[in-house]
């Protein structure tokens, strides 16, 4: 019951866990480059990260219904390169203003936090 | 996004199984083999039965879903225990019934703005500081020709209206009547903003010449209940004290004139003042106030605004008051404090009225009172739901064990709470109704038209209702639904079902808030019931029994000021001469009615002095004789102070032994001499020629100085006669109506009264507080002893093992008793131990309207803690019952 969600920073095998919020950004931002479907959108966030970021494929579902909610992607039923039938994802106009707005935001955030935290510790 | 179709839950299924085929192949891919791919894939996904979850929960419909079937089972667990329900459904109507329908009545007669146009912009004008004449009514008065200069030269007022309430008789179709009027200037309808619901309402047009305007409006209940809607009303000509007067329209529905407890059932143009009230006229004397004057406020103008702007015109006007003729010849003092008055300006939203003065304390005792039965029915209710979720408790941890979420178990119980408080408002509103009834039984008939009380809640009655069963919801269902929330599957379900005494703490503590409530209703029940039977054990100070009054006004049915005083005479031989009665006499004032005819009076004996104002009746020779207040020093009224020649120079008086007392330390006061008045240039040329026993004239509080003086040496308009009958007052009436009717045919204006059913109506508030406060208690105790039976149970159940290794080592079945009753014990003296500093804090506030009594009655104290001790038992019966017949044997055996 209370373990449904994981949401640490918590290292697994130098893999790490998502913080909450950053999958909505990573799933727009890998859409920008085409439709695609959930367990593609997890490989690819795991690939262009160099295999750092780590998705929960269960909690992938909720975000995806989640950006569905707000009108941001929009779904259709297809069929992967593999000849298996699969959902699709697509990215809205207003959900590429919303990647440029987020992703803008992320950037400055990790830009504060680079000031603040300064040259690597040893 | 809102038009978008919901996606089915198959839908959903179907995108797992693909993204999880899609894992297993890119595995495979990969090299993986693929038995151990799909597994791996699962693994990846991890737990899909919590992702539908999830995603079955995201639904908007879902939460509804859910609603439905907790309606479902709670209803279903409402019926599977019908006592218990009832029992909390039976709490929660009774808290919310009382409080809903104090609450209605206290809003009805104490908060309600007047229905007319932004009545906060009204403010009622008052005279702060002295008055220099004389004045009729009772509060916050001016004089007739002050509010016509005011109307005229005043700044900060829209408009300004005055009124002034009187009874008169008024015929329209068969019998004449006495009802309530309201003279009112032509300003009042059109300030106020009132409009008709027939024909015209009154206006300046109809103000401008006193005796030429015989035209009245009548209130829409007179209208609607007295004359059935007469579509044809306007142009009638009705009869105001047998004078013809034309109505004009009829004012529109829920509108009752600006005193509450004062409905008219017609409203009279100042003008005709002279027909309304034919016994006095003030209409351009400038020494006698007598209007209660209104004012609304410019936009934008405060009172506090308004107030500072009218002092300088009020200042000219003192100074050019005591300039005008026939400006009496004042102190110095009395003139300095003449022109240090100022002029007030009160809130009038509401309206004014004294009778709201009089119940405003009475009915925040009673709001407070309802407001502990409610507090004592959510314990109650508290209590009742603990137990059962006790009761409950492995159920409970089975399902919390099973993997329902705590928030799950939570909303089940909130909705059974809600479920049933929704059954306990609504039974309390329906309940309201009957208990507002039963406060207007207590009102007379008349009183209660006249205040215009609705039985029926309105729509601020069923908010406040709505709001107070929210917050026993929330007081009530909190502790259950935390304990319900806290239960560890693991100890619950390991526990033994009857060893779980774990709560039982929190039960008592419970009971015992119940008991103090209880305690505290029930020693104000014994406070005011005391009070109750101190007033009628003193009563007035004459015998009541078998004293009929019995009020004739001869002006008012049309007799002339020279025709009355004969005819008044007749008819008081005519009484006296009939077989039932026994003596009679007759004054100019009712006794007991709460006020009366009062005046400064100025003494004249070794040395001279004014008093405050006095009690002051005029009588007939007889009359203490008929009402059994004996002369004690000198001599009763005789013929000799009856001629007719020395009108208005009044030459003998009687006072009471309450004026002696306080005027002449007990010493002789026959011969000395008294004036009305207490301007200096009154002359004291009354002999105080007698004695009387001092009787309760206006009230029964406090004994007051009172002077009479002959009634046959004034104007007579009418009179109250009170008539000592050899049998029953009620038997004699109709032979005393008879004589009325053989001395004069038309002199209809009759009202009869019983000296009793008059002390009655001057213990309204006292029989109001001490019933309800007592039926309050009743019901509070009840409820208390509901909650201890509830726990006593429960306890007893928990204790069998002790109970039964007691047995066995040889107590007796009625120690095994014992024990539970003094468990009963306990926890009512703890109840009353807790009641007595609340009650002795909150005897302080209910101090004024006790009589004869002391808030910490040390009599009424004890029969509280007598009823607590019988409920105790009561409660502790059965408990103590099945303590005692436990088997030994069977109690060890068990588990």
């Amino acid at each position: 019951m209370s373990t449904r969600e994981k949401n640490s920073g918590e290292n697994v095998g130098g893999r790490i866990e998502l913080l909450q919020g950053t999958l909505d950004l990573l799933i727009l931002k890998t859409l920008v480059f085409g439709e695609q479907h959930g367990q593609g959108i997890a490989r690819a966030i795991q690939r262009s990260s160099g295999d750092v970021l780590l998705v929960d494929h269960g909690s992938l579902y909720p975000a995806l219904q989640r950006l569905e909610a707000k009108g941001w992607i929009v779904a259709e039923w297809g069929v992967s390169e593999n000849n298996r039938k699969a959902r699709f994802y697509k990215l809205t106009p207003s959900g590429r203003g919303q990647l440029v707005r987020e992703a803008d935001q992320w950037r400055r955030l990790v830009q504060a936090m680079g000031r603040v935290l300064g040259p690597e510790e040893t | 996004m809102f038009g978008k179709k919901k996606r089915e839950c198959d839908d959903f299924d179907e995108e797992i199984k693909a993204h999880i085929q899609l894992e297993a192949d890119q595995l495979v891919k990969e090299g993986m083999n693929p038995r151990e791919a799909e597994s791996a894939a699962r693994r990846a996904f991890g737990n899909v039965t919590s992702s539908r979850e999830r995603f079955y929960e995201s639904g908007r419909w879902i939460s509804l879903d859910h609603l439905k079937v907790d309606i479902r089972y709670a209803l279903r667990r409402i019926r599977k225990s019908p006592v218990w329900s009832a029992t909390v459904i039976l709490s929660l109507a009774l808290g919310i019934g009382f409080n809903t329908a104090i609450f209605s009545l206290t809003d009805q007669a104490l908060l309600r703005a007047l229905p007319v146009r932004e009545p906060e912009r009204l403010v009622l004008l008052d005279w702060n500081g002295s008055f220099v004449g004389g004045a009729y009514g009772s509060e916050h008065l001016l004089p007739h020709l002050f509010y016509r200069d005011l109307r005229k030269e005043n700044d900060v007022f829209e408009d300004v209206f005055a009124r002034f309430p009187t009874e008169v008789q008024l015929k329209t179709d068969g019998e004449s009547e006495p009802v309530e009027a309201e003279i009112v200037s032509g300003s009042y309808f059109p300030t106020l903003g009132v409009r008709s619901a027939v024909g015209r309402l009154l206006g300046d047009e109809d103000d401008l010449q006193p005796d030429a305007h015989p035209v009245a409006v009548l209130s829409f209940d007179y209208w609607k209940n007295r004359l059935a809607g007469d579509p044809k009303i306007v142009g009638k000509r009705v009869l105001l004290n047998n004078y013809p007067m034309t109505v004009v329209g009829v004012a529109e529905q829920g509108f009752h004139g600006v005193e509450w407890s004062r409905a008219p059932a017609i409203w009279v143009p100042v003008m005709m003042k002279r027909v309304a009230t034919p016994t006095w006229d003030a209409l351009q004397d400038r020494r006698t106030r007598w209007l209660n004057v209104f004012g609304r406020l410019k936009p934008g103008v405060s009172p506090e605004e308004a107030k500072t702007r009218l002092q300088p015109w009020f200042k000219a006007y003192l100074q050019a008051d005591t300039q005008r003729e026939g400006w009496p010849q004042t102190t110095p003092v009395q003139m300095r404090e003449y022109m240090a008055s100022a002029l007030d300006l009160l809130p009038g939203a509401a309206g004014y009225s004294f009778m709201r003065r009089m119940m405003r304390q009475p009915m925040m005792v009673l709001l407070a009172a309802t407001a502990l039965i409610l507090l004592l029915a959510c314990l109650n209710v508290a209590n009742l739901s603990l137990a059962k979720a006790f009761a409950a408790q492995r159920a409970t941890a089975l399902r919390a064990a099973l993997g329902a979420s705590r928030r799950r178990i939570l909303t089940e119980q909130l909705v059974e709470s809600s479920l049933l408080a929704a059954a306990g408002c609504l039974s309390g509103v329906m309940l309201a109704p009957i208990v507002i009834r039963v406060v207007l039984s207590f009102l007379p008939q008349q009183g209660s038209a006249s205040m215009a009380l609705k039985s029926n809640p309105d729509l601020r009655v069923l908010l406040f209702a709505l709001t107070i069963t929210g917050l026993a919801t929330l007081l009530s269902g909190a502790a259950p639904a935390l304990y319900a929330a806290s239960i560890q599957p693991l100890n619950a379900l390991k526990q033994q079902s009857n060893a779980v005494a774990g709560g039982l703490v929190l039960r008592k503590a419970l009971v015992v808030g119940q008991f103090a409530l209880a305690s505290i209703l029930l020693i104000g029940a014994g406070l005011f019931a005391r009070t109750l039977a101190n007033f009628r054990a003193q009563g007035p100070g004459f015998p009541t029994t078998n004293l009929l009054m019995a009020r004739v006004d001869a002006a008012a049915s049309g007799f002339k000021a020279a025709e009355s005083k004969p005819l008044i005479k007749r008819l008081l031989t005519e009484i006296r001469s009939t077989p039932e009665v026994e003596s009679a006499g007759v004054g100019q004032s009712e006794l007991l009615t709460g006020g009366g005819w009062n005046n400064p009076v100025t003494v004249q004996s070794t040395e001279k002095f004014v008093t405050e104002n006095m009690a002051m009746n005029a009588i007939s020779p007889g009359f203490f004789e008929a009402i059994g207040a004996p002369v004690i020093r000198g001599r009763d009224f005789n013929e000799r102070d009856s001629t007719e020649d020395t009108k208005w120079s009044l030459q003998s008086a009687i006072v009471n032994e309450e004026f002696v007392k306080r005027y002449f330390k007990d010493a002789d006061p026959l011969g000395a001499r008294v004036g009305i008045g207490s301007v200096p240039s009154i002359v004291p040329d009354i002999e105080i020629v007698g004695v009387v026993k001092t009787f309760q004239d206006f009230g029964l509080r406090t004994p007051a100085p009172e002077i009479f003086f002959p009634l046959w040496q004034r104007d007579v308009s009418g009179g109250a006669f009170y008539i000592r009958t050899h049998g029953s007052s009620q038997a004699a009436a109709s032979s005393i109506r008879a004589a009325v009717r053989r001395t004069d045919p038309d002199l209809s204006a009759l009202t009869f009264r019983t000296v009793d059913d008059q002390l009655d109506r001057l213990l309204i508030i006292e029989r109001m507080l001490g019933i309800l406060a007592g039926i309050f208690a009743a019901v509070a105790t009840f409820l208390a002893m509901i909650g201890l039976y509830g726990v006593l149970s429960f306890s007893a159940a928990s204790r069998v093992k002790e109970i039964g290794v007691r047995l066995a080592l040889g107590a007796s079945r009625w120690e095994a008793g014992g024990m539970i009753i003094r468990e009963a014990a306990v926890l009512a003296v703890a109840g009353l131990a807790i009641a007595l500093p609340a009650s002795w804090a909150l005897g302080r506030l209910i101090e004024s309207q006790l009589f004869g009594v002391r808030p910490m009655d040390i009599l009424t104290i004890i029969s509280a803690g007598g009823i607590l001790t019988l409920v105790c038992l009561v409660a502790s019966a059965v408990p103590a019952r099945k303590a005692a017949l436990v088997s030994p044997l069977e109690a060890l055996k068990g588990d």
